[in-house]
């Protein structure tokens, strides 16, 4: 044999001894944990190309034009100039309540001008699903999107009512390039012809409206354009400004995508690690023999190299079709918020995941295999032998190699500098805590008796052998808790989005000016009114005098959501729900202003600074008096800036709340939609099944990510399961053998097993609160509160769910005899 | 004469292969009385140390019935049979079967502190002073040699001051003079303690020492 070529002899090594590794239960394992990262990885990275690939679609079409100027007022178009654009057309929507012949319903009102669409074509239905290119509508006639036709139980031909005006549904809208985004707009379109907005008697000065000019033309013309805006003080978007809400989700989305693929892969590479110790250790009397028998200890290397080397190939290639296969799952979990394209297989995903299965192995298998070459073969015969790989080179390439993988795949620096920094703490920490607790019990044996006492010696003397399942316990749990721990913080945000209130309809929209007819509208009606709040329209414009672009950090989500108008209210004393946490209420003639506590947080705001809003051209300017909380969270209307009444009182005013209305409302809502056609009705059913579908979509992609996570983490403690089954099951047997009852055995593993449960659980555990408190913080813009009784409760019943894994693990060696134990060990 | 401590009636014993049932034991019958030493010998592979498991309760038979210290192991559960091997049996391991993360001591003291003996290290030291072995009570097993870690292992079974004790080929893994050394302990304490022995080896001269030596032939004593 060592007249062949080393590589050669090698290959036949590896097909000699290929038979006896797939008998291995670790290998079966190892090879499934590179599975399911890969897999994880292709599937995240399809779903994320995917995704990305809908935003950007949404995002374009969403604008409609290389250059959009975005108001909340009508803007004269002379203000910019557009003489020397190649494309302009102006677009006004609204929110406002739509009468059917079935139903009345909420819906997005869109008017558009000659030369409408800029960009793209507005699509028809027209003989059957036959789709046609249309420009706008005929005066008296609108197009309705099919969301809309079912809301308003209206087919092509019919008449609904919008405001004062009636429109003949001429056609079914099948495609609007400047559409809302699917993902956050889920209102029913109505489409109509700009010359007939005014019939509808909607105030445009009211601030409700979303006002564009679509603008096409030479890359100087538009800059022109913008720069004379930017002297207006008013909105411009572009596709690649960054400024839209949409290139947060995308941001958000793709963080969160990027977070879970990386703690997968963490978990994958941690049971790696654990069954790559294990086995290499199997593989040293089977190598020793072979170098008896002559092999090579190069050969030797190469020929395991070659079989793990295949094996990770396969199982990679493996996991990337299945990630590849589980798109349309995904795709079907997402809709019909979000439609998905689904793309062909990309190339680079594909070697990204291999990719990762070849750094696990090069990792944390191939230096101790070269490290097992170089034991004596004496000594790996008689066993006294220890693998000892360069450690500190294998950890320093990981972690370099590693985190240029996280850095590759969340492509996000501070996301993996919070990961990383987690898991060294982690594992750091679960040293620490392995060697204290090993101190600890090797100190108290001494005082117990019986099996307690052999329990504790035996946990005290392998204080070194737990660190390692420990730590990737504690990783585990931390990765799975604060993945969780997100995604039920990203639904929350969804929560707050309920109205609970005392009417089952709530309105808005009611001009200040109005509120009188509108109280005796009801009360002709019978109808109870339930809640009115007086709210100003304003924009926050400085924060102690500085600009509050200036002001605020610019990746900062509160200085997104103040870029929009926000509603001023007032109030003579603290609101019923609403609880101040310091300071006092506005004073009359105070000129100071209360403020949302959560608000306060994100803006870095404190007491007796000074906001200044702009309403109109007023310049409101306030000093902040006190810091207000909510009771009972977002289960009611909430105002971020609410004043004493004189303060607010001169200017344009309107209102919002919500009145109960009983039996058949379709009449009542037309009559009222009719007599104040700026307010906006919405019942609450509608919003909350709204805000249930949308919750739902999230939610069940959210979990099926979390069911890989939940998969990766089950290999972890599986493979540190087998780990440590393999080492109990001689002793075992031996206590067995010297008169140890089965009973007792068990309660030595229960014991032992329950500790290090708890344990790794307990540091998995503030590990995960560290994580979710960062990534809550810097990543989501959002406040984190844990619940402190998971410091408790989760490491208790981990601990005792690790227990009773160890008893189900171990039960198979206890049934056992205790010679067949032996033998088998 | 007192009753047998151990006596074994129609002992059977097969395994399962690819090629079908191996019958390994046939009706073996033994007794061995209090105090009794017996050698049992036969060719490698021809059951002995499957009939010791047998007859110290680490096994089942398929047939037969084995009555340890006036108890039938048969009838008895399995934690049963492990109160009654740790009451009255030691067994001593061809392959030491020390545990790797208790020193000398500790593995001696292991069975005492199991079953709740008073002073098990007092005791463990003890019994591996009088192995001569009293300079190695801290060590670890990966720091004696063989011989050592044999010794220890005699100490831990005889710890438990057993009426029967039961030795699994115990020189196999040593070296002639080492081994000589190890058989003389093993039975200066056999006879001193007054225990019952049954050892399996195919070392003649070993064999030749107990009061009756058996042959393991064809599955049958002789």
């Amino acid at each position: 044999m060592n007249s062949r070529h080393p590589i050669m002899q090698s290959l036949i090594l590896a097909k000699c001894i290929g038979s006896r590794l797939a008998r291995q239960r670790a290998l079966v394992l190892l090879a499934v944990c590179v599975t399911i990262g890969s897999a994880t990885t292709a599937a995240l990275g399809f779903l994320a190309e995917d995704i990305q690939r809908a935003l950007d679609r949404d995002i374009a079409h969403f604008l409609g034009a290389p250059l959009v100027i975005q108001s909340d007022h009508p803007v004269d178009p002379a203000l910019f100039g557009t003489h020397s654009t190649t494309a302009h057309a102006h677009t006004a929507s609204f929110t406002v309540g739509a009468t059917g012949p079935g139903h009345y319903h909420s819906v997005a009102l869109k008017a558009v001008s000659e030369g409408y669409p800029v960009v793209g074509q507005v699509l028809i239905l027209a003989g059957g699903n036959n789709r046609v290119p249309a420009t706008i509508p005929e005066r008296g006639a609108a197009w309705l999107d099919r969301r809309a036709m079912d809301s308003l139980g209206a087919e092509t031909g019919d008449f609904i009512q919008i405001g004062r005006a009636s429109f003949r549904v001429a056609a079914e809208l099948a495609f609007e390039p400047d559409r809302l985004t699917q993902l956050q707009h889920t209102l029913p379109r109505v489409l109509i012809g700009m010359q007939d907005l005014p019939a509808v008697g909607l105030d445009l000065d009211n601030g409700r409206g979303d006002f564009r000019h679509l603008i096409a033309g030479s890359d100087a013309a538009l800059a022109a354009i913008e720069a004379a805006v930017a002297e207006l003080d008013i909105e411009v978007l572009k596709p690649n400004s960054g400024q839209h809400p949409f290139s947060r989700i995308s941001q958000r989305v793709s963080r969160f995508l990027g977070m879970v693929s990386v703690m997968v892969l963490l978990l994958c590479g941690s049971a790696c690690a654990v069954l790559g110790r294990f086995v290499v250790q199997r593989y040293a009397t089977p190598a020793a023999l072979l170098r008896c028998m002559g092999v090579g200890r190069h050969a030797l290397t190469l020929a395991l190299t070659w079989q793990l080397g295949l094996l990770a190939l396969v199982s990679s290639l493996v996991g990337a079709l299945a990630g590849w296969a589980a798109q349309p799952v995904f795709a079907r979990l997402l809709e019909p918020h979000l439609t998905l394209e689904l793309a062909p297989p990309d190339l680079s995903i594909v070697v990204l995941a291999a990719g990762f299965s070849l750094l696990m192995l090069a990792a944390f298998v191939f230096p101790r295999l070269h490290a097992l070459a170089k034991v004596p073969p004496a000594a790996a015969l008689t066993g006294s032998f220890a693998i000892r790989p360069r450690i500190a080179g294998t950890v320093l390439a990981a972690t370099i190699c590693g985190g240029l993988l996280l850095w590759l795949l969340s492509d996000n620096a501070q996301l993996t500098g919070i990961l990383g920094s987690a898991v060294i703490i982690v594992v750091t920490a679960a040293w620490i805590l392995g060697w204290l607790i090993g101190t600890l019990a090797g100190q108290t044996y001494r005082f117990t008796h019986g099996w307690l006492r052999i329990a504790l010696r035996s946990l005290g003397r392998s204080a070194g052998r737990q660190a390692v399942p420990m730590a990737t316990i504690a990783l585990a749990v931390m990765t799975f808790l604060s993945t969780t721990m997100l995604r039920d913080g990203l639904l929350d945000t969804y929560h707050e989005q309920r109205f609970v209130h005392d009417g089952n309809y709530l309105f808005n929209g009611l001009p200040g000016d109005a509120m009188q007819r509108f109280r005796e509208f009801l009360a002709d009606r019978d109808l109870d009114l339930r809640g009115l709040y007086p709210t100003v329209r304003a924009r926050l414009t400085a924060i102690n005098d500085i600009p509050f672009e200036e002001a605020l950090d610019r990746e900062s989500d509160t200085r997104e959501e103040a870029r929009s108008p926000v509603r001023l209210s007032y109030a003579d004393a603290t609101p019923a729900n609403n609880t101040l946490h310091e300071g006092h209420w506005p004073a009359s003639g105070s000129g100071s202003v209360s403020v949302d506590a959560e608000v306060m947080s994100d803006m870095g705001l404190e007491i007796g600074d000074t906001l200044t809003f702009a309403v109109g051209d007023v310049q409101l300017r306030a000093t902040i008096s006190s810091r207000r909380g909510y009771i009972g969270g977002g289960s009611s209307f909430m105002f971020w800036f609410m004043f004493a009444p004189d303060a607010l009182e001169d200017l344009p005013q309107e209102y919002l709340g919500g009145f109960h209305l009983a039996g058949d409302s379709r009449s009542t809502l037309a009559t009222l939609s009719a007599a104040f056609p700026n307010v906006v009705v919405t019942e609450l059913e509608q919003h909350l099944s709204r805000v249930r579908v949308m919750m739902s979509a999230i939610s069940r992609t959210m979990n099926a990510l979390i069911g890989l996570l939940l998969l990766a983490a089950t290999m972890v403690l599986a493979a540190t399961a087998v780990v440590a089954a393999d080492d109990k099951r001689r002793t075992g047997g031996l206590l067995r053998a010297i008169g140890a009852s089965t009973g007792q055995v068990r309660r030595m593993w229960l014991v032992e097993r329950a500790m290090v449960g708890f344990a790794s659980a307990l540091i998995g555990v503030l590990g995960a609160h560290v994580v979710a408190e960062l990534v809550f913080r810097y990543q989501f813009g959002m406040s984190y509160a844990m619940d402190w009784l998971n410091y408790m409760i989760i490491p208790l019943a981990f601990g005792s769910a690790f227990a009773l894994l160890e008893h189900i693990f171990s039960n198979r060696s206890l049934r056992r005899t205790p010679l067949q134990a032996l033998q088998h060990a | 004469m007192s009753a047998p401590v151990l006596i074994a009636r129609g002992l059977a014993r097969q395994f399962d292969t690819v090629t079908g049932a191996l019958a390994i034991l046939k009706d073996v019958n033994l007794e061995v009385a209090p105090g009794e030493s017996v050698a049992i010998v036969g060719a490698s592979g021809c059951g002995k140390s499957t009939l010791l498991g047998l007859l110290a309760g680490l096994d089942n038979p398929q047939a037969g019935v084995v009555e340890l210290a006036g108890q039938k192991l048969t009838l008895l559960s399995e934690d049963d049979r492990a109160t009654l091997r740790s009451r009255r049996t030691g067994f001593v391991f061809q392959a030491f079967h020390l545990l790797d993360d208790l020193t000398a001591e500790e593995n001696v003291a292991l069975p005492l502190e199991l079953f709740g003996r008073a002073r098990p290290q007092e005791k463990a030291v003890h019994w591996l002073t009088r192995l001569g072995l009293k300079q190695r009570c801290r060590h670890f097993p990966r720091q004696l040699s063989g011989g050592e870690q044999q010794r220890v292992a005699l100490a831990r079974a005889f710890a438990l001051e057993p009426e029967i004790l039961f030795a699994d080929e115990p020189t196999a893994n040593l070296d002639r003079a080492t081994a000589a050394a190890m058989v003389d302990c093993l039975f200066e304490l056999q006879k001193s303690t007054g225990a019952a022995m049954v050892l399996v080896t195919h070392d003649e001269s070993v064999a030749s020492r107990c009061d009756h030596v058996y042959e393991l032939v064809d599955g049958r004593l002789q």
